[in-house]
């Protein structure tokens, strides 16, 4: 039996393409709006991570897709049709819930097969489709186990042949890894990721983690506040971020102070830096520069030709090829991270200037 | 600074559990005891032997009569509790979790009120069904619903917050259950404990119940015992004893099948199973 989370030959027939889309999603809970008309169309089979902060509105995102949670106006769109009004039930999607969800009084078998004997599909072809799931999951041979007599990622992994084996035509997954140790959610994402490509499915993935989310999308959407701020590949999200949140939210970012200089450029410490997206911010107004610290040079004290930073090396962690360093800044009195080359070693006390890179920032208020 | 609790020496654990054995077995033993004494002197099986009389016996009709109309209110009472309480205590957590609080509320007042006062509420009531549906001693089941609720509620509460069956319900509407199938396939199975404690409850508050039925004049097991022993107490200790021993073997049996259930489910996995953890 192979371990390996490579897809197994033969696999179950993939779904049928499709997509998913919210349109103008609003819901309110009594005078509190969690999500405030959100709009999110995925294409047929993509994978989609609902990205942001603890109480940001993924969730319930997730839910209304589901049909878990009414919407208090908009659509709810699968393969085009409009279910909004429709149960969950009868949905026909896949879900994987971050609480262990698999029915304690059953066998992985019964709990597997549970979707089947709903839609009253015959006994053999159960059986088949049950140990095909398995298989995709890595699981053959645990049908008679009880979920108590099962780990942490192998009950997610149950959960997902569960979720899977009716064929949906949506895979919705709320933050299915965070129970687990660092180990098995990078194991367990990376198995999802394949087995979801394999089968063409339409999979919107909830998660807070920022490096999980980067990791396994297609794209990404950063949630805040009930708004999607930015819905984008990991790459764009990660590179041009569009807002001071998703700038600070995803990857690290320094703040620095600058100037609008005109509309499309910001003045950082006299340099002209290009924006990625304006917003409300007009020309002369001071503003937050959001720099990724691989934006950022440093240079010896002396070593620097044009405009740049004075500061002192605090401290210099090696992250293998790379070498991120903190610098207390003279001006403005605040602390940034550099990161460079490995073979550039700098010393706490070391006297250096510091030099923005004309790469798109984010600014913000 | 917090302290640290230490677990009882091994011999103070002893006496405990010997000083509680002791404090539930020598009540048993002196019933047992007195209902071996003879009338002439003596010890004898004798009382034990009129056992068998009581279905046939005038002498003890009134016994016979109270531990039928018991056992018929023990079974209306668990129509009652698993036929409307339990689904409501489910519908409730899983539909209107606001509510549960005030529904907390509501189960603890029949132990709160004490049963003297409740019959005082009770009597216009039951007036007014004596109307409508008469005043035979079934009628009680509506009162001892009541009395029952505090205890089957929390039964029931318990495994419920336990098995989050609020997830398991999502998940199971998600696989494209009706909430029929949730209830049957998911729920029921899965709170099969709390239901079976919340019935053993429900039975051993009815057999055991007496300020009411005696206030309501009705002829119950515990009126019945009453009025048996003003002219034979033998009897009506060896009654309460069985009574007893038979609730004892129950509670042991429920508990038994409670721990084989969760023995049965949790089990170490194998070094090659280890291996298949991701």
């Amino acid at each position: 039996m192979s371990h390996s989370f490579a897809v197994p030959s033969p696999t179950p027939t993939p779904a049928a393409p499709s997509g998913i889309a919210l349109l103008q999603v609003r819901k309110d809970y009594g005078q509190a709006t969690v999500l405030h008309s959100v709009d999110l169309s995925l294409k047929p089979g993509e994978l989609v991570c609902l990205l942001g902060p603890s109480g940001c509105g993924k969730t319930t995102a997730l839910r209304c897709l589901a049909g878990l949670e009414d919407v208090t106006s908009g659509s709810v769109l699968i393969d085009g049709q409009d279910v909004s009004g429709i149960p969950v039930n009868k949905r026909d999607i896949g879900m994987v819930f971050q609480a262990y969800s698999l029915f304690p009084h059953m066998t992985v078998q019964k709990n597997v097969e549970f979707g089947l004997r709903m839609r009253k599909i015959s006994a053999s072809v159960r059986r088949q489709r049950v140990a095909e799931s398995l298989e995709l999951v890595g699981l053959s041979g645990f049908d008679d186990r009880f979920a108590a007599q099962l780990s942490g990622g192998q009950q997610q992994r149950v959960a997902l042949a569960r979720a899977l084996v009716t064929r949906p035509r949506a895979l919705l997954l709320d933050e299915p890894l965070s129970a687990l140790d660092a180990k098995v959610r990078v194991r367990l994402r990376e198995q999802i990721r394949a087995i979801v490509t394999d089968l063409g499915i339409t999979t919107v993935f909830v998660t807070h983690d920022q490096e999980e989310a980067l990791a396994i999308s297609d794209r990404v959407a950063v949630m805040n506040q009930g708004r999607i701020e930015q819905f984008d590949t990991p790459q764009e999200i990660y590179r041009h971020p569009v807002s001071a949140f998703v700038a600070d939210f995803v990857g690290i970012s320094n703040k620095l102070p600058g100037l609008i200089e005109d509309d499309q450029h910001v003045l950082v410490h006299g340099q002209s830096i290009p924006v990625a997206k304006m917003g409300n911010a007009k020309v002369g107004q001071a503003v937050t520069a959001f720099v990724r610290p691989e934006h950022l040079r440093i240079l010896r004290a002396g070593e620097n030709i044009g405009p740049a930073l004075d500061g002192v090396v605090i401290s210099s962690g090696f992250l293998g090829s790379l070498r991120r360093t903190l610098v207390r800044l003279a001006a403005p009195k605040s602390e940034i991270a550099v990161q460079h080359e490995a073979s550039e070693e700098f010393l706490p006390g070391d006297r250096v200037v510091v030099s923005v890179l004309p790469v798109p920032v984010a600014v913000g208020a | 600074m917090s302290r640290v609790a230490t677990p009882p020496q091994k011999w103070l654990r002893r006496v405990i559990l010997w000083g509680v054995t002791l404090i539930f077995l020598i009540p048993l033993f002196a019933m047992t005891e007195f209902t071996l004494r003879s009338p002439g002197g003596g010890y004898s099986f004798e009382h034990w032997l009129a056992l068998g009389e009581i279905g046939d016996s005038r002498q003890y009709r009134v016994l016979a009569n109270g531990l039928s109309n018991s056992a018929v209110l023990s079974g209306l009472t668990l129509v009652l509790v698993l036929g409307v309480f339990a689904p409501t205590i489910i519908w409730v957590h899983l539909r209107f979790p606001k509510f549960e609080r005030i529904l907390d509320l509501l189960t603890v007042l029949p132990i709160a009120i004490p049963a003297i006062a409740l019959v005082v509420g009770f009597a216009p009531i039951y007036r007014l069904l004596g109307k409508s549906l008469g005043s035979g001693e079934w009628t009680l089941f509506l009162a001892y619903g009541v009395l029952v609720l505090p205890f089957t509620y929390r039964a029931i509460m318990a495994d419920l917050q336990g098995m989050d069956a609020r997830v398991l319900s999502e998940a199971a509407r998600s696989l494209g259950a009706t909430w029929f199938a949730v209830f049957t396939r998911v729920l029921i199975p899965g709170l099969r404990r709390g239901l079976l404690s919340a019935s053993l409850l429900t039975i051993a508050i009815v057999m055991g119940e007496f300020t009411v039925s005696s206030l309501l004049s009705r002829t119950t097991f515990q009126t019945g015992l009453l009025q048996i022993s003003q002219t034979n107490p033998f009897i009506a200790v060896l009654v309460s004893l069985l009574s007893l021993i038979i609730m004892f073997v129950l509670l042991a049996t429920v508990s038994g099948a409670g721990s084989r259930i969760r023995n049965s489910k949790v089990r170490t996995p194998s070094a090659k199973e280890k291996s298949y953890v991701a």
